[in-house]
């Protein structure tokens, strides 16, 4: 019943959609306050019918309903509920319906907080939330072939009797949380983009939209941050290669959206300050958003094979359909506004915080554009070579090098240039002492590099040493600012420094927030540049007592153990870890071997890793038989993986704190904007 | 002594620009002489060198830790032995699997597109951005200035002007 109620409430929303596209049109054209409203309603219906579509989902899984397909191509009996729950978004389908579903609540959710507002300006933003939703009910409805209604039956009452189960790989806690949140940042971006769109269609292109639409904006940001974040840790402990990041189009699809929203993050503060680059921020904000479509459309339609792909049907087509009209028509809609898109103001020098943010802003599209290419030059290399290729890592890593290194630099000088004019005593006054103190640092780095011979390496070195050079300089002056700021509110207010500091942020939690991100991505720099610049990697067959040596540490395989747990068992083997000698930990490196029917057995890494201050000593075991403890006694040899990832801790650390200061920027109350009357 | 700090911010746009030219063009020259890590041992030349086959998220031969790359290793090991050169081993593998398995990508033949691309990204972006500040900045210190402050002051409500002015007189 649940199948039947959910597949119909389907096609209700998809009339529900359609009818508010129509009611707000109408309303708007003809400025009828009811039809608006109706317009709205049909919003929230849409929403309503969604849920229970998702909630009917969710009941199959819950209930082993294995009549019904998508759960019983996602879920099994044995599968703890958890994971029965995270097979809403596993597959196709499902994650679709999902992903419509947030678009949903999201646009009810913008319905409730714009309910009072008497300007136009949300209601023009609805329609192109609606065009999304309508959108995306098509795509789950089971009419395009390759994708079916998830809440569809088996053809001829057929059933699968336990459930084929998600893969082993995703029933990981990490798996179960990424994905969702990685959605809310992609789906979440459609308001703000509703909001550049709606600001087209009525006209009102002043700085309206921009402000109404930044704690979305904030959010999607924190939202993709903390979801691609999970992604890399999940592949950091569950796929046994020691590493976080790929360069993966799939992972690629998701760093891109977010690097255009934090163009957009910084492009939007000169249009607020100086009414400048209006074409610009809505460029920004609707390419933001067309990537994460274009996202969708590389994981979903096949034309690019990742191991994240779910390549099914004709979908890509209407992907790439939807992504190509949009643009068309958002292009017609800045033609046709592009007199009161002109900017108000104009550069006064060079040396400005207006040039620095265009100068970031040209770094991000850039890296955005270099991403896309690397991403898609499988397809372009195939077409004229008639070979197939993969982009390996090492091309990304070699082209993002220095763009990335440059936008390090200027995250130090954004925050503390001037706006208008770098004047002679500004420089002075805030350049001198960071630049200074990075010079003084660089000497440890270089003497380091030396000493453990790395200087051979040259390039390598000289990439070492701008990281340093840039992060202490960024640091400092930071630092500086937030000392000079604190420092003066504890002596007006006559409180600690540290009251001034906490009262510095409350006054202005957009800017230090701002700076505690900054902070933040320092922090993952070092982390990258230790962790994938100087890792170490030792693989060797050991058989029982033998030593694995790797930097100062000595590995020892002491036994093998098993393990058993609900749906699965663990089969693994203890090392001994000494540092220079001396004990100091086990460690057990496993294999895990799920249970389900209709999948057989398949086994997972179960990574050990250790943290030893910042850096990870991380063990992958290769192939071991179920019966480990047996198997190593017999003297039979086992194969590892070891790894020395240097900073590695920092990656983590570093986005913490960039989350930290997003919160914080999120909560500013600047939300000043009044609308009482109709523009 | 205003004419002296105008000077010398002057000079320091000069020094700025040639700062940015050789900072931003200098650095985009770097990877072309990208040594990379030093690879004495063969056989983690090799087993970097190409993907494992087993349909993990491509990894090499060497960082793959299921039975495939085991025994692919085990392969390379004994053909290295043998005599056999990297490159002849590296050919026969990746005409077994597929060039897509190639875990290298040098810049040679139609690959040095994919290389020059970014850079030519950076450079040509670095010059478009160079040319609107240009032209923004050109706009403040031309005749046109007058024009168009004229045409800004009209884009304005007047009567939220005087407001503000209002406003701020009586603050």
């Amino acid at each position: 019943m649940a199948s039947e109620i959910g597949q119909a409430t389907i096609w209700l929303s998809a009339f529900s959609a359609l009818w508010a596209i129509g009611m707000l049109a109408i309303g708007l054209r003809n400025r009828n306050n009811n039809a608006i409203i109706s317009g709205r309603n049909g919003v929230v219906a849409t929403f309503v019918l969604i849920s229970i579509a998702v909630a009917g989902l969710i009941y199959g899984f819950l209930t082993d309903d294995f009549s019904m397909r998508y759960v019983a191509e996602g879920s099994s009996y044995y599968q703890p509920v958890l994971y029965k729950i995270a097979a809403l978004w596993g597959k196709m389908s499902g994650s679709l319906l999902f992903w419509l579903w947030l678009i949903a609540l999201f646009g009810t959710i913008f319905v409730w907080r714009n309910r009072h507002t008497k300007d136009s300006l949300a209601d023009y933003a609805l329609i192109p939330i609606s065009v999304v939703m309508l959108f995306f009910t098509i795509l789950v409805s089971g009419l395009i072939r390759g994708v079916y209604n998830p809440l569809s039956r088996f053809p001829n009452g057929g059933a699968m009797p336990d459930g084929a189960g998600m893969n082993p790989l995703l029933q990981t806690p990490s798996m179960a949380f990424h994905p969702p949140i990685l959605y809310v940042g992609f789906v979440s971006l459609t308001i703000p983009f509703a909001f550049a769109v709606g600001a087209l269609i009525s006209g009102r292109i002043n700085n309206d939209w921009i402000i109404r639409s930044r704690r979305w904006t904030l959010f999607s940001w924190l939202a993709l941050t903390v979801g691609i974040t999970l992604g890399g840790n999940w592949a950091y402990r569950e796929l046994g290669w020691g590493g976080y990041w790929a360069w993966d189009p799939v992972e690629n699809a998701s760093l891109m959206p977010w690097l255009l929203c934090t163009a957009y993050l910084h492009s939007v503060m000169i249009q607020e300050k100086r009414n400048m680059l209006k074409v610009w921020n809505i460029i920004l904000m609707v390419l933001a958003f067309e990537f994460t479509i274009l996202g969708t459309f590389i994981t979903r339609s096949g034309v690019i094979t990742s191991v994240h792909a779910f390549a099914e049907g004709d979908i890509g087509v209407y992907f790439l359909s939807f992504i190509l009209l949009s643009l068309f028509i958002i292009i017609g809609l800045i033609v046709s506004r592009w007199e009161k898109l002109k900017s108000l103001n104009w550069l006064e020098s060079f040396l400005s915080k207006e040039s620095v943010f265009v100068l970031n802003n040209w770094l991000l599209i850039a890296l955005t554009l270099i991403v896309l290419w690397g991403t898609l030059w499988p397809i372009i290399s195939e077409a004229v070579t008639g070979q197939k290729i993969a982009v390996p890592e090492e091309f990304f890593n070699k082209t993002v090098i220095i763009p990335g290194l440059m936008l390090l630099f200027l995250t130090g000088v954004g925050p503390i240039i001037s706006w208008r004019k770098l004047t002679l005593s500004n420089l002075k006054r805030v350049f001198t002492k960071p630049i200074i103190l990075a010079l003084i640092l660089l000497i440890p780095t270089i003497s380091y590099l030396f000493l453990s011979g790395n200087i051979v390496v040259k390039v390598r070195s000289v990439y070492t040493v701008l990281c340093v050079f840039f992060s202490v300089f960024v640091l400092v002056a930071i630092a500086d600012e937030f000392y000079r700021g604190g420092k003066l509110r504890s002596k007006r207010h006559e409180i600690s420094l540290l009251g001034g500091f906490f009262r510095l942020i409350g006054r202005n939690k957009r800017r230090y927030g701002g700076y505690i991100v900054h902070v933040g991505i320092v922090i993952v720099y070092i982390g990258i540049m230790g962790s994938k610049g100087y890792f170490l990697l030792e693989s060797k067959s050991v058989t029982n007592g033998q030593s694995i040596e790797i930097g100062k540490y000595q590995l020892t395989l002491k036994r093998g153990f098993e393990e058993s747990h609900p749906n699965f068992e663990l089969s693994g083997a203890e090392f001994d870890i000494k540092r220079n000698g001396k004990y100091i930990k086990t460690m057990q490196p496993a294999r895990g071997f799920y249970f389900q029917a209709g999948q057989g057995e398949q086994d997972t890494i179960e990574s050990a890793i250790t943290h030893f201050g910042l850096n990870d000593l991380y063990i992958a075991l290769g192939p071991l038989p179920q019966d480990a403890s047996d198997y190593v006694s017999r003297g039979e040899p086992v194969s590892v993986q070891v790894y020395h990832n240097p900073l590695i801790s920092l990656v983590w650390v570093g986005v913490a704190i960039m989350v930290v200061g997003g919160g914080v920027s999120m909560f500013e109350k600047n939300y000043k904007y009044n609308v009482k009357t109709d523009a | 002594m205003k004419k002296t700090i105008n000077t010398t911010l002057r000079q320091m746009h000069r020094f700025g620009n040639s700062l940015s030219f050789v900072l931003f063009y200098g650095l985009s020259m770097l990877p072309i002489y990208a040594d990379d890590r030093i690879i004495e041992d063969p056989m983690i030349e090799l087993s970097e060198s190409v993907y494992c086959p087993c349909g993990c998220v491509r990894e090499t031969i060497r960082a793959c830790v299921c039975g495939t790359a085991q025994g692919i290793t085990l392969e390379f090991q004994t053909r290295l032995q043998s005599g056999e050169t990297i490159e002849g081993i590296r050919e026969d593998y990746l005409g077994k699997y597929g060039t897509q398995f190639n875990a290298v990508m040098l810049a040679q033949g139609f690959n040095i597109v994919a290389y020059i691309v970014p850079f030519f990204i950076l450079i040509a972006g670095l010059g478009i951005v160079s040319v609107i500040i240009a032209r923004l900045k050109q706009r403040v210190k031309g005749p046109v200035r007058a024009t168009l402050t004229k045409v800004d002051l009209s884009k304005f409500n007047y009567q939220q002007v005087e407001d503000e002015l209002e406003r701020y007189k009586r603050d």
